[in-house]
């Protein structure tokens, strides 16, 4: 690196700090810590919604894979995006009516009861851990291999900064610093498509130069696979804990839905991005390794100072992402299981310090794991294939339709865990079936049985309704 | 003849960063007003 990719990568930084730090100041209760005290507009929910879900595989993953598979990968991706419209079209401007609510445990001890809470409130803390140690050591991978330094320097360097803003900060610190981070990866990742665009000879030389099924919709995959593909991601990360934080974070109904669809649009956009990196590469670079499209595509082809610059927006990618989960993790782990199990009377000066202290605690186990024990974030990581197979359905007729019924709630939930780990481990997943699919199926029917036969109670359709069964179930 | 996926090889990166700087304006004159 010379001096000036030095610049860029301590600007960077710099302004992260200084937005950290000032966000400090707006953080006067547990509220403002968890959901930026409810008052995001819809352009910095759309800023917010993409970095966060925006992260390594929607980046170095989708370039490396259309590299490797063309756009069929890409394609199979669309439907983190496609989810993405579908919940903001339909679902979030709902969820902004449970007022007082932080997380997907508070929405479903309103229709399925304390059991459900506890359930989900373990699954959310698994897979937000999981993923967090996963982007921790996706910082720590691309620091060691630009600075040539070990991983634990680059993890620490990597995280220091996400650490301190996201303790103080909270959600508050974590929003302005995803938009900045949106800033740095929506400018200079298209950019360096375009310039590789030109590099290889215009638009007409990629098209021609790339293996014809590189730019079918199959490519050289089966309808079974890409299929089975696109609904794993369709429902693998739907209202996952940070994604659901952000609706409750909204100013109001409309600003919600405006917020998530236009994310949802973007990401689609943002994913040809990457993936048409990974036929750059492909032309300009044949013989790297997928997971390196990316990062050499920019470091290679970006203007002066690139290093610095193609540093700055990799590490944006991975630390917008990497803080939005060390955030819920620690107010799940607060709302889910300290106040409602081990301390219910806590004050709310007491619940912010619980807040603050937990994210350190994570935050530091996080990178304690990942510098040298990974395999215990793969363990993290498992909680990843049950969350749509135990919460997903549950969550979206709770919601959308107001169904409550504890007993449906909890047998689903128990059910289709059962069955995708079964389907997922035990069987290893037979047919190309993959388990999330499996378990899903199972979740659904055991949740719409139960609800025909056993005690079920009256529907929250009306705002009223559901104002006032969740201030029952929060108070 | 580039085709329409030469078209959105260009066309999507160009919105993407429109989008980016959209946003990037919204947001630093909110910061600037509310802090």
């Amino acid at each position: 690196m010379r001096a000036i990719d030095w610049v860029f990568v301590c600007l960077y930084f710099a302004v992260l700090v200084v937005i950290g730090v000032r966000a400090v100041r707006r953080i006067r209760s547990s509220d403002d810590f968890a959901v930026a005290g409810g008052r995001l507009g819809w352009p910095i929910l759309f800023a917010t919604v993409a970095a966060s879900f925006l992260g390594g595989g929607a980046a170095m993953g989708n370039a490396g894979n259309v590299l490797k598979d063309g756009y069929v990968f890409m394609f199979a991706f669309f439907a983190f995006g496609l989810q993405t419209v579908l919940v903001g079209q339909f679902m979030v401007h709902k969820l902004r009516r449970y007022e007082g609510a932080h997380t997907v445990g508070d929405v479903m001890e309103v229709h399925y009861g304390k059991g459900a809470r506890l359930i989900s409130g373990l699954l959310s803390l698994g897979l937000c851990a999981g993923i967090l140690g996963g982007q921790i050591l996706a910082v720590g991978t691309l620091l060691t291999t630009m600075l040539d330094i070990s991983l634990f320097v680059g993890i620490l360097i990597g995280m220091g900064v996400v650490l301190l803003y996201s303790t103080f900060g909270g959600m508050w610190a974590v929003v302005q610093t995803d938009v900045v981070q949106f800033l740095v990866l929506g400018i200079l990742v298209p950019v360096a498509l375009v310039l590789g665009v030109v590099k290889v000879g215009g638009p007409a030389e990629i098209v021609e130069r790339v293996p014809a099924d590189h730019l079918t919709l199959l490519g050289g995959w089966t309808v079974v696979a890409f299929v089975g593909t696109f609904i794993t991601f369709l429902l693998g990360e739907t209202m996952t804990p940070p994604f659901a934080q952000r609706a409750f974070a909204a100013s109001d109904p409309r600003a919600a839905r405006r917020g998530y669809v236009v994310s949802g649009f973007f990401s689609l956009a943002f994913y040809f991005v990457t993936g048409s990196i990974g036929l750059v590469a492909l032309i300009l670079y044949p013989k790297i390794a997928t997971d390196q499209a990316l990062p050499t595509v920019m470091a290679n082809l970006l203007p002066v100072g690139a290093t610095g610059l193609a540093l700055a927006a990799l590490l944006a990618v991975i630390q917008s992402t990497a803080s939005s989960y060390l955030n819920s993790t620690a107010i799940v782990f607060v709302k889910d299981i300290y106040v409602p199990f081990i301390r219910p009377h806590a004050s709310d000066r007491h619940r912010l310090l619980v807040q603050r202290l937990s994210t350190l605690a994570v935050g530091v186990a996080a990178v304690a794991f990942a510098s040298t024990a990974p395999s215990i974030i793969d363990a993290f990581l498992l909680a990843f294939n049950l969350w749509a197979p135990t919460v997903v359905l549950p969550l979206v007729v709770a919601v959308v339709w107001g169904l409550r019924s504890s007993s449906a709630g909890l047998a689903a939930m128990v059910g289709g865990g059962l069955g995708g780990a079964i389907w997922t481990w035990g069987l290893g997943e037979p047919y190309g079936v993959s388990g999330i699919v499996f378990g899903v199926v199972v979740n659904a029917v055991v949740y719409f049985v139960t609800y025909a036969v056993a005690p079920r109670g009256p529907r929250l359709v009306h705002h009223d309704d559901v104002k006032l069964a969740t201030e029952g179930a929060l108070k | 003849m580039i085709g329409v996926y030469g078209f959105l090889l260009i066309a999507v990166p160009v919105a993407v960063v429109a989008a980016a700087i959209a946003v990037g304006v919204a947001w630093v004159r909110s910061y600037l007003r509310d802090g």
